[in-house]
């Protein structure tokens, strides 16, 4: 199993990307609807891939990357954003901030899954 | 000057051999040209009478003689401080300038075979011409005229002079042409206009610093400039840009400067902070007329379109964050109940659940072109244009806007509808400007009024019409209605819930379709908008349209 940990603080897509990310049984999935709760849980789950939102009340998604990859195991961890700020020049921001793609919101909950496994699989 | 004499008269002329100022008579010497016979008494008589006459007429002669002279040194004296001082020409009988001094081909660059046997008229500025012929009517009365000329000169340049023309005539008071001094006054005007100039640069609200482009030593700061930098006075003469206490990066400043000495290149701005607001910096070169070069640069306040931007930026970014996050989470529950993940649903719940979740991609797409205008204004957008019925485009927006209709308590009629109406178009584009303009029309509409969509065929175009019987735009916000976060300044934004955007993706949409759009309205009457497309005929048509994504 992939241990896949996602960070975003709607309940509503929590619930929907949680089942979403299920579907196909190959996610072990850990979510924090807070980012200083992902920073508390992370280094213990240790990820195979990050999933977070970049909105978030308290702390930016890019922000929360940033710390946890002070966090020893966590320096080159998979990290995928999922947002709806994605005009060209934010996408390429996070690349460079060190995340691997972004998911577009909304997601296609159906294939969201695969898109992660993609990104991972990909060099 | 030179001198001559006949049986009648002395003859004086100066100022060249063609012109003759002077004719004296010699009245005095004509007695003598004839002497009647006499007795030898009488003779005697009159020898000694004679001798003390012509003794004193020769002695009168030598006077006239040495007063000749002498009024031919001050006349030669006053021709000579005439030339050295004033243009001088001369027109004959027949107005043709007969004689030019040096002065005058110095001034204007001609040479005299330019000049001589040409009409005075041919050298003013074409727009004076009238103005000359009436000169001239006057001087053939004998009357002088004294003014500002203006003369074009062989290298296309204008001459100022201030000018007295006097009628010429002879003796016999015959016209013989007319003769004009004049005070070449170009430098005069060109430093008039160069101190109006520099008095309009003062008071100019822009800032404005003229430097060198080598030293950068300041040479100008209107009041505006000094304002900014909280200099007053002349206190900037001896100083450099760089002493300017603006954050103007000085190796951006020379770059400019250096783009400015390549062809083609008249103007370079530059962007930069100063006490948190943003500045741009338009830098000119220009060559005065000693040769030396000075830098001009107008300095723009630009905070107000800086954060007009920004602020354009973060409504997108909010728009798309605050509408695609509860879009998630609509189209992915969505998607789970469709595929079955939550357990196999009845059909008629089926059915409804794909209803929503069509309508939760419509949803989806609108917000995606909201976020894609600035890609259609820039033609980076694709469109999938086919020929197809604008009435059933016009039906189904109609049927989409119901709901919104029932909320505003407006009903929406259409008219024309019965017969095709074909254009060329992409039908879900076109379905997005027949709705935003028809929730526009309900929108602004008073409750229980009718909102009219029509669509009329004409030679070329097909025409569509929204009109409501609403609150009406007034007259002057009508010209910038299409523009981005434009409202009219009679919407009540709390209660009609407008982002401003609508019109400015209609108007991009249907430009990029080839179409027009159209605006009119009353205040307190009501508003029609129309748009045009091209009209098209197709044998492949009809065929069925399908407007919704999804």
């Amino acid at each position: 199993m992939i241990k896949l940990l996602h960070v975003e603080d709607d309940p509503d897509i929590l619930e929907i990307a949680l089942m979403a990310l299920e579907l196909p049984g190959v996610f072990e999935v850990k979510q924090c609807s807070d980012p200083l709760e992902a920073l508390a849980t992370a280094q213990e789950f240790a990820p195979d891939v990050l999933l977070m939102d970049l909105m978030m009340p308290g702390m930016s998604g890019d922000v929360l990357l940033s710390r946890l990859r002070e966090l020893p195991g966590l320096e080159t961890t998979t990290a995928i954003f999922m947002t709806a700020r994605a005009q060209p020049h934010e996408i390429q921001s996070l690349i460079e901030k060190g995340a691997k793609d972004v998911i577009v919101k909304p997601f296609d909950a159906l294939t969201l899954a695969d898109q992660v496994q993609a990104i991972m699989e990909r060099p | 000057m030179s001198m001559s004499a006949d049986n009648n008269t002395l003859r004086v002329a100066i100022l060249g051999s063609c012109s003759v100022l002077a004719t004296i008579p010699l009245m005095a010497v004509a007695p003598f040209v004839s002497i009647p016979p006499l007795t030898n008494l009488a003779i005697g008589t009159l020898a000694a009478g004679c001798t003390s006459m012509i003794l004193t007429s020769i002695l009168r002669l030598r006077g006239t003689q040495s007063s000749l002279r002498k009024k031919q040194h001050q006349l030669e004296q006053e021709a000579k401080a005439l030339n050295d001082h004033a243009i001088l020409s001369m027109t004959d009988s027949d107005t043709r300038i007969c004689y030019v001094n040096q002065k005058f081909l110095d001034a204007t660059g001609y040479a005299p075979e330019d000049v001589i046997g040409k009409e005075p008229v041919e050298f003013y500025e074409k727009k004076d011409a009238a103005f000359y012929t009436d000169i001239n009517k006057r001087l053939r009365r004998g009357e002088s005229w004294s003014g500002e000329t203006r003369m074009r000169c062989k290298d296309g340049s204008i001459m100022y002079s201030q000018t007295t023309i006097l009628p010429r005539d002879d003796d016999q008071g015959r016209w013989q042409g007319t003769i004009a001094v004049r005070t070449d006054t170009t430098e005069m005007r060109r430093a008039a206009a160069a101190i109006d100039t520099v008095a309009a640069l003062r008071g100019l609200s822009e800032p404005v610093v003229m430097f060198m482009p080598d030293s950068l030593e300041l040479v100008f700061m209107n009041r505006a400039a000094k304002e900014t930098v909280g200099w007053s006075g002349d206190t900037y003469l001896g100083k450099s840009v760089s002493d300017v206490p603006l954050d103007l990066d000085i190796d951006r400043l020379r770059d400019g400067l250096r783009q400015l000495d390549e062809p083609g290149t008249e103007q370079v701005v530059l962007r930069f902070m100063h006490m948190g607001a943003t500045f741009d910096a338009g830098l000119q070169m220009i060559t005065l007329q000693s040769g030396e070069r000075r830098c001009f640069a107008i300095f723009r306040d630009m905070s107000g379109e800086v954060e007009l931007a920004r602020a354009r930026e973060e409504f997108i970014a909010t728009v798309s964050h605050e509408l695609r996050t509860p879009l998630t989470a609509i189209k992915g529950a969505m998607g789970l109940l469709l595929s079955g993940a939550t357990g196999t649903l009845p059909d008629k719940s089926r059915d409804f659940v794909a209803i929503a979740h069509r309508n939760a991609e419509r949803l989806v797409l609108i917000v995606n072109d909201i976020l894609d205008l600035e890609k259609i204004v820039a033609g980076k957008m694709e469109f999938r244009r086919e020929v197809g019925d604008l009435c059933e485009v016009l039906i189904e927006a109609k049927a989409a806007n119901q709901a919104y209709a029932d909320q505003y308590g407006v009903t929406v009629r259409l008219e024309g509808t019965d017969s095709p109406a074909l254009a060329d178009f992409d039908a879900a584009r076109i379905l997005q400007v027949i709705t935003n303009l028809l929730s526009n029309a309900c929108k602004f509409s008073d409750k229980g009024s009718e909102v009219v969509g029509a669509i009329a065929v004409e030679d070329e175009v097909v025409k569509v019409s929204i009109i409501d019987n609403g609150i009406g735009i007034p007259e002057e916000d009508l010209p910038r209605m299409f523009d981005r976060f434009q409202q009219a300044s009679n919407a009540d934004r709390h209660h009609r819930d407008s982002s401003g955007l609508g019109l400015s993706i209609v108007k991009a949409i249907v430009e990029k379709h080839g179409g027009t759009t159209e605006l009119s309205s009353t205040l307190g009457v009501g508003t029609t908008v129309s748009f045009s497309l091209p009209r098209a005929v197709n044998a492949s048509w009809p065929k069925k349209l399908h407007v919704v994504a999804g």
